[in-house]
């Protein structure tokens, strides 16, 4: 199967997710899980055809104007995150049709947002061009957002909903603004044919404006450090949603870009420096802060925001050792992870309690979900024969052999790193294992198998891929770190512990885990917490957004002054001023020598009344006289075209004037209005000048425009043609219906419409009235 | 309103602008005239029933509503554009020519005359509807 | 000649901007008709004024005589002239329509009486026909 056709059935599955849910009423969640297991299935058998360092490219045209096609590449890397995305879909599926057993309605709306997030999923990591990578990165943001505001009654949710939207799509304009650069600079979008030509790219002098877009990208997509914020705030999805989102797939996209890009660039400083030093102080912050959160979810939320800092801080460790620890760490934080959102949204559901102090001695109660959350945990404080051990010990020798740079940052970040996974992890096991402070927990409903199960599941392949670990290491994990490295990596993995030094410190690692979590009940009580979590909060994100509000207040009181006069004022203000510059190259002399002019008499005198008449509208005390003004200005318009050789023109002028005087004057009759009082000439000195200089301005624009050399192609164009090509006498109808026919039905269509909104305007009034 | 001469020289006046309005639109490919003056022409006609007799009795001698007139225009005027399509003659709107003798009347059509007649109508409608629509809700209000 | 055209041009526009900043919502509808015949004008003597004989080629000539006018503009103001009777029309129905449910032809007054609520909606309007 064609790489394109993974992503076709995940999509048609989402669109038909909805009426499925429907009709299969309990049976939808495991109905539904068909489609992504059958995905991971397929996506097993890719691996034969796929040995280490091949990769299968698929290529349609899309925009070949702009280079822009849709492609597609299966490699090792993207293989293992299709694997991931798939196979943990296939148990957010069935959690979620447990999940949602209550209400049929949220349910298929969930599935339907879960299967449409799989497909931006696995867009996404099987793109190859860059293009088509960011609209489905883009798809994701957007899922996410239905997702954090799924309970959009509430309005924290909605606030956390429309956070998390300004920051990951905030960072994917910077990230779409890398791309189009990187486009520009490799003349190409393929990730592939980029990442060949790396070292050229990095001599060009937009190399590290690229650089800085992408990580921008890459950090808000991953919660790093000025963007953390968001990721625990985002707790407000669903549990299904926040397992498989906010923790196993989704917030790794940044990780996974960040690695793609390590491929090619990975041995350049302005590269991987910001990695190493936002991902520390990221790992640092959330250490912190996981202490100090009392939430159940708002734990785990915390320890995946280190956990995706470990793995940023990895990518940046230049060399083998980076990239063996970063793959190895990803696959044993997305198993363990999951597994926990899986149980702790089984607690929260049938305890309705969110809070982790108040939890406790629910190992017989919810049994199934108890050993599933055991085997996890163990997993992620890294004891020997889980797949966290491997994982631990992986990133223990990447960091002993971190270079001479970033040593130092590496230890520290490490052991405050291993200090909270296994705070974590732990603390995990007080719902189950440790007494209740407060008494006995409530249990509103038994243990869910549907929310039980999957992470049962996950929790015994983490100990399985431990106890035996080749084929999982050596058909999955090795080819993919191989296909991040560039060449083979040679790994032999033994699923006993290799005693020495490393294994020493994670001895230490898990005593001093166990320390924490024996002080937690007293860290929480500190008086200081609230505090404390309000520091890492989302403090800046308020005060940007809050300025932002600010400033578009100011602007719009600034431009938006509600005053008809003002806006004219402005507007014709800047036209005159405009008008008069472009002139002054005109001399004073085209005014005596028009002056010179032969006049025409009966011209001079229908002048003369147009100068009346304009001036009457103006004046007129009464709005009655003013609309006679206008008549007078409109017929001896109608009097100018035709002493100047235009008869239709002038009719029409004519008809046109009459008709317009009867539908003013009714409209002013039907307002039986008191004469309005104008204010008088010399109390609107702001108008008088305004329409005195424009007046001017176009005045000397048509003296101007009379001396400028005339070109008259076109006219005898339409002269010569309108007999001999269009076989009428008539060159002005001619040109109105034959030459500029189009012109013409656009405009009697304008007519058309414009007469319609009178109409449709007027219909109102009389069916209101009547 | 209710004067028996103004009454009988409206009629008089409205029949004389009609057949005119229809006079120039006929001849307005070769002299002054065409659809957009035919149309305010006959519009102007209506207008003076409307005036001496009120809406109602206007639209009843129009016949089509003038909002239908308009959409007629509009089809005319899109149609007068359509036969060049068909064969290989020209884009749309590239006008045809059929010269020709019926009896002893020497005849010389083109698709033209349907264009201008499409935009007769438009013109026809659009004024009326809103002269209409006016002097309806003028009624209404009185009462 | 040129100079009595500039001055009318200039007159008009004047004369129109002038009622466009007036208060009475009718007289703005005035000012934009003026507006609009002035740059009809200002079109059609951009073709030049000069030979005064209709553009019309004489029965037996094929091409358009020296002293026929210029077509062009003419074919322009034409179209622009009904279209402007359109728009006008629109713009005074509008007028008449905002008139008759604000109950002001101040437009002044009218941005205030919008500020206090929307008059479509039902209880609004009971206030606005209490005001009549």
């Amino acid at each position: 199967m064609s790489p394109v056709w993974f992503v076709i059935i995940a999509g048609v599955s989402a669109l038909i997710a909805a009426p499925v849910t429907r009709a299969a009423g309990r049976f939808a969640g495991p109905l539904l899980a068909l489609v992504p297991a059958f995905l991971f299935v397929s996506l097993l058998m890719q691996l034969p055809d796929l040995p280490v360092g091949t990769a299968i490219l698929q290529s349609i045209e899309w925009v070949p104007a702009y280079g822009v096609s849709l492609g597609f590449r299966l490699d090792g890397f993207s293989l293992l995150f299709s694997l991931l995305i798939t196979g943990i879909g296939t148990l957010v599926v069935i959690y979620a049709g447990s999940y949602f057993s209550d209400d049929a309605k949220d349910r298929g709306r969930f599935l339907g947002f879960i299967l449409l997030f799989m497909t931006a999923m696995l867009g996404t990591v099987l793109a190859d061009d860059l293009i088509m990578l960011f609209i489905f990165w883009e798809m994701t943001s957007l899922v996410s957002f239905f997702l954090i505001g799924f309970k959009h009654e509430d309005a924290k949710a909605r606030k956390a909903a429309l956070q998390s939207l300004v920051v990951t799509a905030g960072g994917g304009l910077a990230l779409l603004g890398g791309i189009i650069i990187l486009g520009l600079t490799a003349g190409t979008f393929s990730l592939t044919e980029i990442t060949a030509q790396a070292p050229q790219i990095a001599t060009s002098p937009a190399f590290p404006a690229i650089i800085v877009l992408v990580l921008i990208g890459c950090f808000t997509k991953s919660a790093q450090f000025p963007f953390h914020f968001w990721l625990p705030n985002a707790m407000a999805a669903p549990t299904p949603a926040s397992a498989y989102l906010h923790s196993a797939t989704m917030v790794k996209l940044g990780v996974y870009l960040l690695a793609r890009f390590d491929t090619g660039f990975g041995e350049y400083l302005i590269f991987y420096a910001p990695l190493m030093i936002f991902g520390g102080i990221t790992m640092l912050i959330s250490a912190y802060a996981v202490m100090r959160s009392t939430g159940f979810k708002a734990v785990l939320a915390w320890s995946t925001v280190c956990s995706l800092a470990t793995l940023v801080l990895l990518v940046g460790v230049p060399g083998e050792a980076g990239v063996k620890a970063m793959i190895g760490f990803l696959v044993a934080h997305a198993l363990y992870k999951a597994a926990l959102f899986f149980a702790a949204g089984q607690v929260i559901h049938s305890t309705h309690q969110y809070e982790l102090a108040r939890l406790g001695g629910l190992r017989f109660k919810l049994p199934i979900t108890a050993i599933a959350s055991l085997l996890a945990a163990i997993s992620m404080a890294g004891v020997p024969f889980f797949l966290g051990y491997k994982a631990k010990d992986l990133f223990l020798t990447a960091a002993f052999d971190g270079g001479s740079w970033g040593m130092w940052l590496t230890v520290v970040a490490l052991a405050s790193s291993a200090v909270m996974t296994a705070v974590a992890g732990l603390a995990a096991l007080k719902p189950f294992f440790l007494k209740p402070p407060y008494g006995e927990v409530k249990l509103y409903h038994n243990e869910y198998y549907g929310m039980a199960l999957p992470p049962l599941a996950l929790g015994l392949l983490g100990l399985a891929i431990g106890v035996m670990p080749a084929p999982a290491w050596n058909s999955v994990l090795i080819p993919a770190m191989s296909a991040l490295y560039g060449s083979t990596i040679a790994l032999e993995v033994h699923a006993a512990p290799s005693l020495g030094l490393k294994f020493l410190i994670t001895l230490a690692l898990l005593a001093s885990g166990a320390a924490l979590v024996w002080f937690w009940n007293r860290l929480y009580r500190d008086p200081d917490n609230v505090k404390a979590n309000v520091v890492f909060a989302d403090l800046g994100y308020g005060a940007v957004m809050g300025w932002l509000d600010r400033a578009g207040q100011v602007t719009a009181r600034l431009l938006q002054m509600l005053s008809l006069r003002t806006y004219i004022a402005v507007t014709l203000g800047v036209s005159t001023l405009a008008l008069l510059l472009a002139l002054t190259g005109f001399s004073a002399d085209m005014i005596s020598a028009a002056a010179a002019e032969p006049v025409r008499p009966y011209m001079a005198v229908v002048l003369v009344l147009t100068l009346i008449g304009a001036a009457v509208a103006a004046f007129a005390r009464s709005v009655l006289i003013s609309i006679l003004g206008v008549g007078i200005v409109g017929y001896t318009m109608a009097v100018v075209f035709l002493l100047n050789g235009a008869p239709d023109v002038a009719f029409t002028q004519f008809t046109v004037e009459t008709l317009s005087i009867v539908i003013l004057l009714a409209v002013l009759l039907r307002l039986s209005l008191k004469p309005a009082p104008q204010q008088s000439l010399l109390k609107r000195p702001l108008a008088l000048a305004v329409s005195a200089g424009f007046g001017i301005a176009v005045g000397l624009g048509v003296l101007a425009m009379s001396v400028l050399p005339f070109d008259r192609r076109l006219s005898d164009f339409f002269g010569e043609a309108s007999y001999l090509e269009a076989q009428g006498h008539n060159v002005v109808n001619v040109i109105l219906v034959d030459f500029r026919a189009l012109d013409t039905l656009g405009e009697i269509a304008v007519v058309a419409f414009a007469t319609l909104c009178v109409w449709a305007l007027l219909r109102r009034r009389v069916k209101k009235e009547g | 309103m209710q004067s028996v001469i103004l009454n009988a020289l409206a009629r008089l006046f409205f029949v004389a602008m009609l057949i005119f309005s229809v006079f120039i639109l006929l001849r307005g490919h070769d002299s002054p005239g065409g659809g957009f003056i035919g149309g305010l022409a006959a519009a102007a006609a209506y207008t003076v029933i409307t005036l001496a007799f009120g809406a109602a009795k206007a639209e009843r001698w129009l016949i089509l509503h003038p909002v239908v007139l308009m959409g007629v225009g509009l089809f005319c005027a899109i149609l007068s554009g359509l036969p060049p399509l068909i064969g290989d003659f020209g884009g749309f709107l590239y006008h045809l020519w059929w010269e020709g003798q019926i009896g002893f009347l020497q005849l010389k059509l083109g698709t033209t005359l349907l264009f201008d007649l499409g935009v007769y109508f438009v013109v026809v409608g659009g004024v009326l509807s809103i002269l209409f629509r006016m002097y309806e809700t003028g009624a209404e209000e009185a009462n | 000649m040129t100079l009595l055209y500039a001055l009318s041009v200039a007159a008009i526009m004047a004369a129109g901007v002038y009622l466009m900043m007036d208060r009475n919502i009718i007289r703005i509808v005035l000012g934009t008709a003026l507006i609009a015949t002035g740059v009809n004008l200002v079109i059609f003597l951009a073709g030049r004024l000069g030979p005064t004989a209709p553009a019309i080629i004489e029965t037996g000539a094929y091409t358009l005589g020296e002293d026929a006018a210029n077509p062009l503009p003419q074919a322009l103001v034409l179209t622009a002239i009904v279209i402007g009777f359109a728009l006008l029309a629109l713009a005074a129905i509008v007028a008449y329509e905002a008139t008759r449910a604000l109950g002001t032809v101040n437009a002044d007054e009218m941005i205030a009486a919008r500020e206090e609520g929307n008059p479509f909606e039902p209880a609004s309007r009971e206030g606005s026909s209490a005001r009549k």
